[in-house]
């Protein structure tokens, strides 16, 4: 306990120390004088006295100083010296120490960052209770082409009777809401989901309830949602809204952090998963809650189990997953399913600033090598009259923490100011970014790497001071030479660092190359179309004529659409209109369908297919300029067509099932063998936006536009930039039909670039680290040949002043540094052949060991390198051998 | 002691504190000069406190809490740098105390077994 004690008032003590001096010493002289007076008093002559005082009073004070000395801490109270002399040393060098605080500011910014993504998109749990025990659970067949995020009502209704392994297993479909908001028409997200998603989540209502068993016509909604159009939360209970064509009644507000199925969800709409039928097939998303202690794979084997013995759906299973054979239940973790598809690019960037840091941090550690060098001989002869090693160590160590601290806390200031602008920077489909925010674990995260930069930068020079030697130091004059990049301890350290820092810039741009060539490889993928000066959105409506009933939701159309046609098409600047029922992206499942077709009409083998079925206007494949490889596309006359319907479909589809040398004319059949289909034209693959293969499709007409159901999208060509037509199409739709909108306009282009932009984003991020990497490691390198020049000056000197030609020395100098940077161009490139594999997953018509790439990178560097050395290099051949060899 | 003086060298370092301390209970706060002349007439002259003595011992004092120093003025008009102890002070006086006597015990029960 008095050790303690003894070390807290060591601590004040060392902080107070400012008492010593002056007080100290008034102390003193009091005593002396009281002394003196009192030797008076007894007789004694008063300057003896005086005198004896005096001369005791430099003893005193060194006692006293001996005494100070003890106070523990000593180390701490010789801090403060050191850091003065750490400032001073940083500002006289003014250049260095803010390129020092640069590098480590950006260094710990863009790590941090980073971590701050990682940790808050892959490992902070989910916002709800017991999170770790909710799982996705997906289904699909074992012979199957496609892997679904969905479920099919049958398996789940079968694992729902009575599950063992789990306590709930609830069902959801998200879904796009239109709205009536006083006259103008408002689409809202919202999301169909079974009763017991609420007590799976232990989710209860701000205001009013949650959804009852049978409950029909009920909605909840967001608080957000009900602040936009009520007064506020209560008020909304009880009002009714008008929803796909049926009302609803609002039940119950629910609070903000109720982000099911994600954040962008303003209401909740009762979903009843449909009965097991012989026919028929619905697929939903489902979230189930594991009991305690049960693991997924008991859970999955469950499901897997009730799925196969329940009925089998025959072909329309086909048509959903592309096989018919034994149902297989997946379940992952929830979280993990969110995240799942960014995850290796985030960790493959989170390595990325890893390494640039390690490279940031050699640089700077190379830097305060150089100088400690410098004073290699100052230290020496400290160190031969007893200052410790650790001392001068200490000493060593101080300036780059110094440095690192300061560059730390810039760095975390402008993480904190990154995270403001991070929603803007980033894809809006980049999943959790609610989750992500700078708090308490990413500051302390900052605050530990700021100090283990500092220590790291600091340790190599620190290190270094068990190699000094007073006999050599002194030996060699200032200007004598260090020798060859490899004769001494130091200069080795250095090289060492260097060769690192250069594997480390292959390593990034390599990745960064491979990024860029898979993300130059979608930029200019050809599409299958043309998407420059098209516009595209969805025609939408509140309500309208119910015209079929699929599963129990009414699907409903409003007249109007085939006149808006007619009056686009007549606009000056418009080349083509056309309508779809979905845009000319990749499906996720809904529209599939699964029949039987004969693969010759001479010898009908009936085989199973799969494929997407999409409906389009007559004008499509022109108004969207693809390209009809044989037969024809569609047009008017195709509407009104008796007998089996006309059939186009794509390339894909035809090599997978019909006869390459006669495509056309083929018959698509009913289970009940009545020719339904008849092919009339095949036309260009559209693959998907990530450069992946097309998939079957087949396009069939629409019979009559204004019973087009759903939200039908109207794609415009115009001769120019499409989007000031977008107002004038808006305007025209509410023209023809008040109950119809044109929402959600986008031109075609800027869709496909929103669809890339996680590439994108992983290839820029990846290009800036890979850019700062070059940066430093070729500032590195001029500055340590910088510095082994200016200190061989001599050595130079005698060369040229014994014939040397100022191109020699150039070509010795830069062949030294260029060693040392193909050094480390081998080392990068076999560690980037190593790790190129983990990018994989990242990449679009690249092979992780994509030739150009792993040639141009090892020119790029060796040209910086080269750069970086020829500078130090072409003053090295200016030195003039007189004045080199006079200021030795 | 022959000599009538105490060498620097044989003022134990704990001794010194223990008799510093135990002026300073009996008489209050003191300023150094006092304690010097204090210690030197308890001692009958036999113990003449150097300066480079006994202030390392008092700043050691004051370093581990156990005594506190403020400026004050003297009875007669002089500023003078006055210790008092603290409560921690106390304790340690106490504790080194018994220590103090168990020691001396010990030697004069050695002493008197050898005689």
């Amino acid at each position: 306990m008095s050790l303690l004690r003894e070390c807290v008032h060591r601590l004040g003590g060392t902080f107070r120390r400012g008492r010593s001096d002056g007080d100290l010493h008034e102390e003193l002289c009091v005593h002396a004088e009281m002394s003196s007076e009192a030797a008076r008093r007894t007789g004694q002559p008063a300057e003896t006295a005086t005198r004896a005082a005096v001369l005791r009073h430099g003893r005193v004070m060194q006692a006293l100083e001996a005494q100070q000395d003890q106070r523990g801490l000593l180390w701490l109270a010789d801090l403060d010296g050191d850091v003065r002399h750490a400032v001073r040393q940083a500002v006289r060098h003014p250049g260095a120490t803010a390129v020092s605080v640069l590098t480590v500011a950006l260094g710990i910014t863009v790590t941090t960052i980073l971590f701050s993504l990682a940790y808050g998109v892959l490992l902070r749990p989910l916002p709800w209770p017991d999170a770790s025990r909710l799982v996705r659970v997906s289904e699909t067949r074992r012979d199957a082409t496609r892997a679904l995020p969905f479920v099919s009502n049958v398996t789940y209704n079968a694992w729902n009777d009575r599950p063992s392994t789990i306590e709930y297993l609830a069902g959801y479909r998200e879904r796009t809401f239109v709205l009536d908001r006083r006259g103008s028409l408002e689409q809202v997200q919202g999301v169909l989901v079974t009763p017991n998603v609420f007590p799976m989540l232990q989710a209860s209502p701000l205001v009013g309830r949650v959804f009852e068993t049978r409950d029909q016509d009920a909605v909840l909604v967001s608080v957000r949602f009900a602040r936009s159009r009520f007064s506020d939360s209560a008020a909304a209970i009880g009002k009714r809204l008008q929803l796909a064509g049926a009302m609803a009644t609002i039940v119950g507000v629910m609070p903000d952090d109720f982000a099911f199925p994600n954040p962008s969800v303003d209401l909740w709409v009762p979903f009843a998963v449909r009965p097991t039928k012989q026919e028929g097939l619905t697929i939903f998303s489902a979230v189930a809650r594991l009991r305690p202690d049960v693991t997924v794979q008991q859970a999955t084997e469950e499901a897997t189990a009730r799925g196969r013995s329940a009925p089998d759906p025959g072909l329309v299973a086909i048509g959903m997953f592309g096989g018919s054979g034994p149902v297989e239940v997946r379940l992952e973790p929830w979280l993990d399913s969110l995240t799942g598809q960014v995850k290796p690019g985030l960790l493959v960037l989170l390595v990325g600033v890893v390494l640039l840091l390690l490279a940031a941090v050699g640089s700077l550690a190379n830097l305060h090598l150089v100088r400690a060098a410098g004073r290699q001989r100052e230290l020496a002869i400290r160190a031969s009259l007893g200052a410790g090693r650790l001392r001068i160590a200490r000493e060593l160590l101080v300036e780059p923490i110094l440095v690192a601290v300061v560059g730390g806390a810039v760095g975390l200031l402008l993480t904190g100011w990154f995270h403001r602008l991070l929603p803007l920077w980033m894809p809006s489909d980049f999943p959790r970014l609610e989750a992500v925010s700078f708090g308490p674990m990413i500051v302390a995260f900052g605050v530990v790497l700021t100090l283990v930069t500092g220590l790291l930068v600091g340790a190599v020079p620190a290190g270094q001071t068990k190699w000094i030697n007073l006999v050599s130091a002194l030996r060699e004059d200032g200007w004598a030479p260090v020798g060859h990049s490899w004769r001494s301890k130091i200069a080795r350290a250095r090289a060492l660092v260097i060769i690192a820092q250069i594997a480390v810039t292959v390593l990034l741009l390599v990745g960064a190359g491979l990024l860029g060539r898979s993300l130059l490889h979608l930029a200019t993928l050809d599409h299958g179309y043309d998407p420059n000066n098209l516009v595209a959105g969805r025609i939408v409506s509140v309500t309208g004529r119910i015209i079929s009933t699929v599963q129990g939701t009414p699907r409903t159309a409003v007249p109007g659409l085939a006149e808006l046609v007619t009056r686009l098409t007549a606009l000056p600047g418009v080349l083509g209109v056309a309508v779809a029922n979905a845009l000319p992206l990749p499906s996720t499942g809904e529209g599939m369908v699964g029949m039987k077709f004969d693969t010759d009409k001479d010898h009908p083998t009936p085989v199973q297919i799969q494929a997407k079925l999409r409906t389009v206007s007559a004008g499509y494949f022109d108004t969207l300029v693809m390209r009809v490889v044989t037969g024809r596309g569609f047009d008017a006359s195709d509407a009104n067509r008796q007998g089996p319907t006309p059939l186009v479909v794509n390339e894909t589809f035809a090599r997978h099932y019909l006869p390459a040398e006669r495509p056309l004319g083929q018959l698509g059949r009913r289970s009940d063998g009545t020719p339904f289909y008849e092919v009339v034209g095949v036309v260009g693959d559209v693959p998907l936006p990530t450069g992946a293969p097309a998939e079957p499709e087949m396009f069939v007409p629409f019979r009559d536009l204004d019973r087009a159901t759903g939200q039908p999208v109207l794609f415009v060509r115009t001769i120019g930039d499409p989007v000031p037509f977008i107002a004038t199409i808006r305007q025209l739709t509410r023209e023809v039909s008040p109950l119809l909108g044109f929402d959600g306009a986008v031109t075609m282009d800027v869709r496909l670039a929103d669809t890339n932009a996680r590439p994108r984003l992983f290839a820029v991020v990846a290009s800036l680290l890979a850019g700062f990497a070059l940066l430093i490691a070729a500032v590195g390198l001029f500055g340590v040949l910088s510095y082994t020049v200016a200190q061989r000056r001599r050595e130079i000197g005698i060369t040229s002043a014994l014939g040397a030609t100022p191109g020699r020395i150039v070509r010795i100098v830069v062949g030294q540094g260029l060693s040392l940077a193909v050094a480390g161009v081998v080392v990068g490139l076999a560690a980037a052949g190593l790790l190129a594999r983990s990018v994989s997953s990242l990449l679009y018509g690249v092979t992780p060991f994509d030739p150009l790439t792993f040639v141009a990178v090892p020119l790029v560097v060796l040209a910086a390198a080269g750069l970086a050395c020829f500078l130090p290099a072409r003053r090295a051949a200016r030195i003039d051998p007189w004045q080199a060899l006079r200021q030795g | 002691m022959t000599n009538g003086r105490v060498p620097k060298a044989e003022v134990l370092q704990g001794t010194l504190d223990l008799m510093i301390l135990q002026t300073l209970s009996v008489l209050g706060p003191l300023h150094g000069y006092a304690l010097s002349a204090r210690l030197e007439q308890a001692s009958g002259g036999a113990l003449q406190l150097n300066m480079g003595t006994l202030y390392p011992a008092l700043m050691r004092l004051e370093q581990r809490g156990f005594t506190r120093a403020e400026w004050r003025v003297t009875d007669n008009y002089r500023k003078a740098r006055f210790y008092h102890m603290t409560a921690a002070g106390r304790r340690q006086l106490a504790s080194k105390q018994a220590e103090w006597d168990r020691m001396t015990a010990i030697v004069h029960a050695l002493r008197t077994e050898l005689d």
